[in-house]
């Protein structure tokens, strides 16, 4: 049950809203992501059956929760799916214990207790479990209502934008206990946000919303690989995400080593431990690039790139994709993308073409913690309908 | 304070059981109905709000009237327990408490209503999808928040039923012991030459028990306010 | 703005108000208020409706004397009160608060046991108490309304009171006690003899007789400070033959 995929086809209309989506989720974190008003909320409450929208099908493996043609429309409490709010909706009247096991009577009784202590040990919940919603923090709050989500045995769990009303430090805080949840439950997960660095920490499938529609549906390295969805997925913060491997740290100088197709990239010091997978998410501003590798200069990171598509306007920029030319040993690995921004100016003067080899110079100290997915989002490669 | 006649202490302690019945009895129809015109759309929505009203505005006199023609022995629902059950409103303290309690619930319909409608509806909402069926959200979530409003709604409908006189007396007529509560045995004292001084007390004590009711149910909402104080947002 | 531009409707809504000012105050000039005792409500009604023909408004309250009596001594605006007994005259004559030259007996009445028209178990032979039963007897207040004072004098003129006190309901004036009877509430009830045809849903059992109590005397006064030229009329004009008629036709006894 935790791998039946996730089948939505409908369509809603109010006012001047409308929204038309298809979306398939197989298991893993799927990300909906798109600008604010684009509809995400609206898709959350469908699929926890709040709304009902106007025609269409929603299927979760067997399970149908919704289908117009056949007049069937679960209502919210039996669908089985656990919700996280932006505001964590907690019930005020209620203590944080009665609050996480207020839908515990969907588990298995003799699974209550044990699964009631692993949430609360994975989500440090220890020392809030006897105080009242009241006196907690935002941050905490949010990780209260993720437990209550859980523990209410969800088939599926959707997650509407958790983490936008936490300010950067909290964010960074609740991040690693979302990710460790996922990790540990393995229910499949809806997540909504139109935040793209926690998409890339988080994620393993992006769907792409615009103007009420799923635009594009992939995992994350794809999507945000393509140059045409750039303007979606972040404009001036726009770029592409790079699978890598942590090599080892150089701790004389606090830097960390990735490996990408059997190049190496310099970045500060994570804390990873060697060999785990990580994520790396390099924006398409801070990438230059050279003709050829250069010598005599500060920026530590320079990987030779082909031109794959090019994207120009009549504005001052243009934005390339530029695939990483593997090591001998990595050729039949999976390409890897990097979106550029440069000059048309520069353009021109180095004659890049569709095709041509080049250098992409990445300075080490672009790469921040914010640039980094988690561990273990490159191994979940699933196949997906395009 | 003096000791009171027996007549006043009769009317004192009748005042006190037509009124706590009034409210008690009253008191998840007051619920239902708070809901009923919080939480739903249907036609004649409108009339039922209307009805409910409907004491609020008339003169007690009429609705005492009205009382006797539909729950009076030839009534239309009096004439059925009548015929049925041989019970009957008339002359007892049931007659009383249900003159009271009529011109009482659209006070505490109000009030109800009122906090009804505040209840955080996200709340709720979440409260389903945690698996909570509808008849669960309302008792675990939804009674309990508003809980403030039931208890200022209820006892602002006690301290009215304690003072109801024209619906009584039309209605129940004006019997010691069984009708005469507080208001009609005031209003007895104040026909008849002479009566001052225990008019007078009569009036402090009713006045006492409305205040210490309506200060008690200030504390009581106030407390409960903070244990259930919403989220702020941060 | 000029005349051609004064919008319609702000000439409408003018002209209106005008005609209610100059209206009221003409109106206001003979508006007479009566406090009349509930058993007189008919006869009152229709003089009202004879009276309006001549210009004259009457706004009548209606309730027992003896609350009505209450509200003036308090102060209510009444131009007018009628008792239905002289007690409550006396009792504002005292506080000289009705102008006591202007006291005029307009009618008499009857007392009557009453039935509702379902019950048939009556025999008039035997006590009240025995004809209710377990039911009760619908009656004024004993101890302010002139219905139920007389009432209880004809009670105890009878040895009945003893065993009918505790069997009482007693109601805020004997419009209350009539319905009480009407709405089949209690089977019996004690009201004046013109009560009886102001509802079909009462027959007569039997009059009490005269010397079971004092003379139900009807008087009218005019309140104090209150003598206007049509408050005059109105007092004259109840004793007038076509107001006398209307009396009898009630049930009333003619003025003693």
């Amino acid at each position: 049950m935790n791998n039946a995929p996730l089948d939505m086809d409908v369509r809603f209309k109010r006012g001047e809203f409308s929204l038309n989506v298809q979306i398939t989720a197989v298991g893993g974190i799927t990300a909906l992501f798109g600008r604010s008003g684009v509809g995400k909320s609206t898709i959350v409450a469908i699929l926890a059956g709040l709304l009902r929208p106007d025609e269409g099908s929603i299927r979760l493996g067997d399970h149908v929760l919704f289908d117009s043609a056949q007049g069937i429309d679960i209502p919210p409490h039996l669908r089985g799916v656990g919700c996280v709010f932006q505001d964590a909706r907690l019930f005020p009247h209620l203590s944080v214990t009665q609050n996480l096991t207020y839908g515990i009577n969907r588990l298995n009784p003799s699974h209550r207790v044990s699964t009631y202590d692993r949430v609360v040990d994975l989500l440090g919940l220890k020392d809030l479990v006897s105080r009242r919603p009241l006196s907690l923090s935002g941050g905490e709050k949010q990780r209260v209502s993720i437990g209550r989500a859980l523990l209410s045995n969800p088939r599926f769990l959707l997650m509407d934008e958790p983490l936008a009303n936490l300010d950067g430090k909290r964010k960074d805080e609740i991040l690693p206990y979302i990710e460790h949840i996922c990790e540990a439950f393995s229910i499949p997960v809806i997540y909504v946000s139109h935040a793209i660095d926690e998409v890339i920490r988080l994620a393993d499938t992006l769907v792409l919303l615009d103007s009420g529609q799923a635009v594009a549906q992939g995992t994350v390295e794809d999507i945000m690989g393509r140059l045409d969805l750039s303007p979606l997925t972040g404009r001036y913060e726009a770029g592409a995400v790079l699978n890598t491997t942590v090599l080892g740290h150089d701790h004389g100088v606090e830097l960390t080593r990735l490996g990408v197709l059997g190049h190496t990239l310099f970045t500060p010091k994570i804390d990873l431990n060697t060999g785990q997978n990580i994520r790396l998410r390099l924006r398409a501003r801070d990438i230059s690039l050279a003709l050829g590798a250069v010598d005599g200069t500060s920026i530590l990171n320079q990987l030779p790139v082909v031109v794959k598509s090019i994207n120009m306007d009549n504005g001052p920029h243009v934005e390339l994709s530029l695939a990483i030319t593997p090591d001998f040993e990595f050729e039949d690995n999976q390409p890897q993308i990097i979106l550029a921004r440069i000059t048309r100016k520069s353009f021109s003067a180095l004659n890049l073409a569709i095709g041509k080899p080049a250098h992409a110079l990445i300075k080490a100290v672009a790469i921040d913690r914010r640039s980094l997915g988690s561990f273990g989002k490159t191994n979940r490669r699933k196949q997906h309908p395009k | 304070m003096d000791n009171l006649s027996p007549q006043e202490w009769s009317a004192l302690m009748l005042s006190l059981k037509v009124a706590l019945w009034a409210t008690l009895g009253s008191l998840p129809l007051g619920v239902f109905t708070a809901w009923l015109l919080a939480r739903t759309k249907f036609v004649g929505h409108g009339v039922i709000n209307g009805l409910v009203h409907l004491p609020l505005v008339l003169p007690p006199v009429v609705v005492g009237y009205m009382l006797l023609v539909v729950m009076g022995r030839h009534g239309i629902v009096g004439g059925f327990l009548y015929q049925n059950f041989g019970f009957s409103f008339a002359f007892t303290w049931k007659g009383a408490a249900l003159a009271a309690a009529v011109m009482a619930f659209p006070l505490m319909v109000r009030g109800m209503r009122l906090s009804l409608e505040a209840v955080d509806r996200n709340l709720e909402q979440t409260a389903l999808t945690l698996g909570a069926s509808p008849v669960r959200v309302f008792v675990t979530i939804t009674l309990p928040l508003m809980l403030p409003g039931i208890i200022a709604g209820t006892v602002l409908a006690f301290a009215r039923a304690l003072g109801e006189f024209g619906a009584t007396i039309t209605f129940a007529s004006n019997i010691p012991d069984e009708t005469r509560t507080l208001p009609l045995a005031l209003y007895t004292l104040t026909q008849a030459p002479g009566g001052e001084t225990a008019t007078l007390r009569l009036a402090i004590i009713a006045t006492i028990i409305a205040f210490m009711a309506l200060i008690g149910s200030e504390v009581l909402a106030k407390r409960i306010k903070r244990l259930t104080a919403g989220d702020d947002h941060e | 703005m000029s005349l051609f531009r004064f919008p319609i409707w702000l000439s409408i809504a003018l002209s209106v108000w005008l005609y209610c000012f100059t209206t009221t105050q003409a109106l206001s000039a003979s508006n007479i208020i009566v406090f009349a005792a509930s058993s007189t409500q008919p006869v009152i009604d229709d003089l009202t409706l004879k009276l309006r023909n001549q210009g004259i408004n009457i706004q009548a309250v209606y309730a027992s004397s003896a609350t009505l009596a209450k509200q003036i001594q308090n102060g209510a605006e009444a131009d007018v009160f009628i008792s239905a007994n002289t007690k409550w005259m006396d009792v504002l004559d005292k506080q000289s608060l009705i102008a006591p030259k202007t006291r005029t007996d307009i009618a008499t009445n009857r007392l009557a046991l009453i039935a509702h028209r379902d019950f048939n178990n009556i025999d008039p032979n035997r006590s009240i108490l025995q004809n209710l039963g377990t039911e009760r007897l619908a009656i004024a207040d004993t101890k302010s309304v002139p219905a139920g004072i007389y009432a209880k004098q004809a009670l105890i003129s009878t040895h009945q009171w003893e065993a009918l006190k505790d069997h009482l309901a007693p109601a805020k004036d004997v419009s209350s006690a009539l319905m009480f009877v009407a709405r089949g509430e209690t089977p019996l009830g004690i009201v004046y003899a013109s009560d009886i045809k102001r509802t079909n849903n009462v027959r007569k059992i039997y009059l009490f007789k005269k010397k079971t109590h004092d003379v139900i005397r009807y008087q009218a006064a005019i309140v104090r400070n209150k003598a206007t030229q049509p408050v005059k009329y109105f007092l004259s004009f109840l004793i007038k033959p076509i107001s006398q008629s209307v009396f009898m036709i009630a049930g009333f006894g003619g003025k003693p």
